[in-house]
């Protein structure tokens, strides 16, 4: 039997105001797929995700992340999704360990299972040195890392992650790619939203392309590839794809 | 065992204990000379406050004046005006936290409820807008306490009956803030006015009915009475400041049993309303949070406005970098509702104080009732002086933080920055308060010279207290925070305030205090005014060089070493 989707949007529409931000969108997402959702700037992929997370509701359509209605049932829905977005929040005056306690605490994770999972966290991204520090005194990469820490610390069932690899260094990316495709691997859904096209053709089980508000491309690499009638990188379907649609709504 | 996780009630309190316990630890685990000067800082405050207050109450006492009723008027006042601010203060220091802050933002994306962030943002919204009423207030209280002899349990319960009172208020400001936000999303601006309007609109018709009623049956033997008529709505049984006064004066003369009920009042009121707000947080703060976002179009466009243009040109006598500069802050400024709002609300309830200071009397005023009330009316101004440069102007050099490298490589004197805020921030106050002070004289009678030492004590107070907010604020800049109130109450913060209001009382004192002691001497003797009348003006004026000249020097010695 096949399993529900994590993520499932019906025709979601996000006005603005008078701006569409989003225009009829309609995807699923499959538990343990890795999904990259790819745009050029103002496409409406920050959008669709703080629509999937609760902060926004759809104007028109529906967004469901395992089986919860976001709007109906948010409390139930963010309950499975841990949120990494590009400039991502830290309580200054905690440490390190004190916030990776509160997010376990908020996620309802019992004290034993918690602390476990804490040791687990802070080893794999290496957080020894710095974690009983005040963030305020971490660096960019630091923060990112401690950010991670507690975004796995809950084992999500649907990770959203935007731009995950600005202003880490190239030993952090690699550890960060490697991760995602291996919690991937465990069953966990991820949604990456990212510019970096190399990262999300090395990563990515399927790839959404969104223009505009409107999904103008999806499946595999391969897939995009055909539907573009181009042999080439991920960069060159992309490009080939948003420019034929950017030409569409431009004749239309 | 497993143990499980606490509720989100106790998780988030947890989580406010531990902020607050590692700024304590790293604010005084770092610099002794910190925590001395902050303890000073408010002890010198509070006993200003305690000893004008205990001058006041031992007078009564001493003239075998019954307390009672003076007490309670003074007392509805006070609860009254607190209860008022307090309303509006709450209401933009919530709207500042729930909708523009970034713990908001992460707090919605996880399973965080709605009420619960509402709650935690509460406390702080209300702790914030009320701890200058626990330095100022406190000590009058107290002072009343040590002066009639009230006994042990008074004081036990002051805390109790303030913790519960500001519930009240609190919870007002805070479904009035999420009502605009979810049914005006993009006039809230507008919305804001319309509600201060309808309530100052209101309040000027409560006093014009009670003065109105007051002055049917006005002769000399009722003024008092009159004056007590008109803080009928303050007094009224379903008042909660009567409910304040009542309970607190009954405590002070060790009637236990009558505070009850007022006591009783104060809290099922408050925690009903505290109730209500989080009953509509739990409905409407995400709501409020989306329409807010998408209500209007995603670009709003900004451009220059006849403000700014007003900003530059009240400024003309400095370079145009400078200027430049200034128009900047001053754009800023008005763009955020949460910070302009406060003022205007201020500005206006003094305005209204003020105009309505007048209509005491029928015909001539008494000469004492008008150097007393000119002299409560220019406090209250300078109040408003200190708040404004304390709130506004305090930190405008920290939040330059991350951007401070922009400022840094401009071709422009590190000094001229401090200065052009310095000069920013003295023309804005002089402008405001000096205005509020020309009104108030010429309604009230005093003499043209009398306006003048008013108007050069505004000018001593604005230089003065300008010198020490960007002085101690380029000295004790905090570059990592965003949020200004957070900015206002850290150490720098709360230093800059606490020097403020000291060196306020200092110059009325010093300024004023004399003049008006001689008029009244004129009046009584027959020997005219006394030299002594403006004997204070030097002083004064060396006291705001000193104010001035210190702070901004220092704080331009720490602003060229700063790294960026």
């Amino acid at each position: 039997m096949t399993e529900p989707p994590v993520i499932e949007l019906t025709n979601v529409t996000k006005r603005y105001g008078t701006k569409l931000a989003v225009d009829d969108l309609s995807l699923t997402v499959a538990p343990g797929e890795l999904f990259a959702f790819l745009g050029p700037n103002g496409a409406g992929k920050t959008t669709t995700i703080k629509m999937l997370c609760g902060l926004l509701f759809p104007t028109s359509g529906t967004a469901r992340v395992g089986g919860f209605d976001v709007v109906k049932d948010g409390d139930w829905a963010r309950q499975l999704i841990s949120y990494v977005p590009d400039q991502p929040y830290l309580y200054d005056k905690l440490t390190g360990r004190e916030f990776l306690q509160f997010i376990a605490d908020l996620y309802r994770m019992s004290r034993a299972h918690a602390a476990a999972r804490m040791q687990e966290v802070i080893d794999l991204f290496g957080l020894h040195e710095f974690v009983d520090d005040l963030t305020e005194r971490y660096s960019h990469g630091m923060r990112q890392r401690t950010v991670f820490a507690a975004a796995f610390i809950h084992e999500p069932k649907l990770l959203i992650v935007d731009e995950p690899t600005v202003g880490l260094d190239p030993k952090s990316i690699r550890l960060l790619k490697d991760l995602l495709r291996a919690e991937a691997n465990k069953g966990t859904t991820i949604f990456l939203s990212t510019h970096s096209l190399d990262v999300a053709q090395e990563l990515a089980d399927r790839i959404g392309i969104v223009e505009r508000g409107k999904l103008i491309g999806l499946g595999t690499l391969a897939a995009l590839r055909k539907q573009a009638s181009l042999d080439g990188s991920l960069e060159d379907v992309f490009l080939k794809l948003t420019e034929e649609a950017a030409a569409e709504r431009a004749t239309a | 065992m497993t143990v499980a996780s606490p509720s989100q009630g106790i998780l988030f309190q947890r989580l406010r204990w531990r902020l607050v316990r590692n700024a304590g630890t790293q604010l005084f685990g770092s610099s002794r000379v910190r925590l001395v000067t902050m303890v000073l800082c408010s002890v010198v405050v509070c006993a200003a406050m305690f000893a004008a207050a205990y001058g006041g109450f031992d007078l009564l006492e001493r003239q075998s004046i019954p307390p009672g009723a003076i007490t309670e008027l003074i007392f509805n006042a006070m609860f009254f005006t607190l209860g008022a601010m307090l309303i509006f203060s709450t209401g933009l220091v919530l709207y500042a936290g729930l909708f523009n802050g970034a713990e908001a933002r992460f707090l919605l994306t996880t399973p965080a409820r709605a009420d619960q962030v509402f709650a935690t943002k509460f406390q702080s919204a209300v702790t914030f807008s009320s701890w200058a009423f626990v330095v100022l207030g406190g000590p009058i209280l107290v002072s009343y306490g040590i002066v009639f002899a009230a006994p042990w349990y008074y004081y036990a319960l002051l805390p109790i009956f303030v913790l519960g009172y500001v519930l009240l208020p609190g919870a007002i400001g805070a479904i009035v803030c999420l009502g605009l936000v979810n049914f005006f999303p993009h006039r809230r601006k507008q919305a804001l006015a319309a509600v201060i309007l309808a309530i100052l609109t209101l309040i000027m018709y409560w006093v014009y009915r009670t003065m109105t009623a007051a002055k049917e049956g006005l002769n000399d033997r009722d003024k008092l009475q009159g004056l007590f008529d008109m803080f009928t709505l303050t007094r009224g049984d379903l008042s909660p400041s009567d409910w304040m006064s009542r309970g607190l004066l009954d405590v002070a003369r060790g009637d236990l049993a009558s505070a009850l009920l007022p006591l009783t009042l104060i809290w099922s009121n408050g925690l009903l309303l505290y109730v209500v707000a989080a009953y509509v947080a739990k409905r409407l703060y995400r709501r409020g949070f989306n329409r807010m976002a998408t209500g209007g179009d995603i670009r709003q466009r900004y451009g220059g406005s006849v403000a700014d243009r007003i900003a530059e040109w009240l400024v003309f006598y400095l370079d145009r970098p400078t200027r430049i500069l200034i128009v900047k802050d001053f754009r800023t400024f008005r763009r955020e509702p949460a910070q302009f709002g406060q003022v205007v609300i201020f500005t206006l309830l003094l305005l209204l104080a003020v105009l309505n200071s007048r209509q005491f009397f029928q015909a001539e005023i008494p000469t004492a009732y008008q150097h007393g009330l000119s002299l409560l009316n220019m406090s209250a101004t300078g109040l408003l002086m200190t708040a404004y440069l304390g709130r506004f102007i305090y930190p405008l050099i920290s939040l330059e933080g991350r951007k401070f490298w922009i400022l840094g490589l401009l071709p422009i004197r590190r000094d001229q920055l401090l200065w052009g805020k310095f000069a920013f921030a003295v023309t804005g106050s002089t402008i405001l308060t000096g205005g509020i002070i020309v009104l108030s004289d010429v309604l009230l009678g005093i003499p043209p010279v009398g306006v003048g030492v008013h108007l050069i004590t505004v000018v001593l107070l604005a230089v003065g207290l300008s010198g020490l907010s960007v002085g101690i604020s380029a000295w004790l800049p905090n570059f990592r925070e965003t949020d200004p109130s957070k900015i206002v109450l850290g150490f720098g913060g709360t230093v800059n305030m606490l020097v403020s209001l000291g060196y306020l009382v200092l110059v009325i004192a010093i300024a004023c205090g004399p003049f008006h002691a001689a008029m009244a001497a004129a009046a009584v003797g027959r020997d005219g005014f006394p030299w002594w009348g403006f004997a204070g003006l030097p002083a004064a004026a060396a006291l705001a060089a000193a104010a001035t000249l210190i702070p901004m020097r220092v704080g331009a010695r720490a602003l060229r070493g700063m790294e960026f």
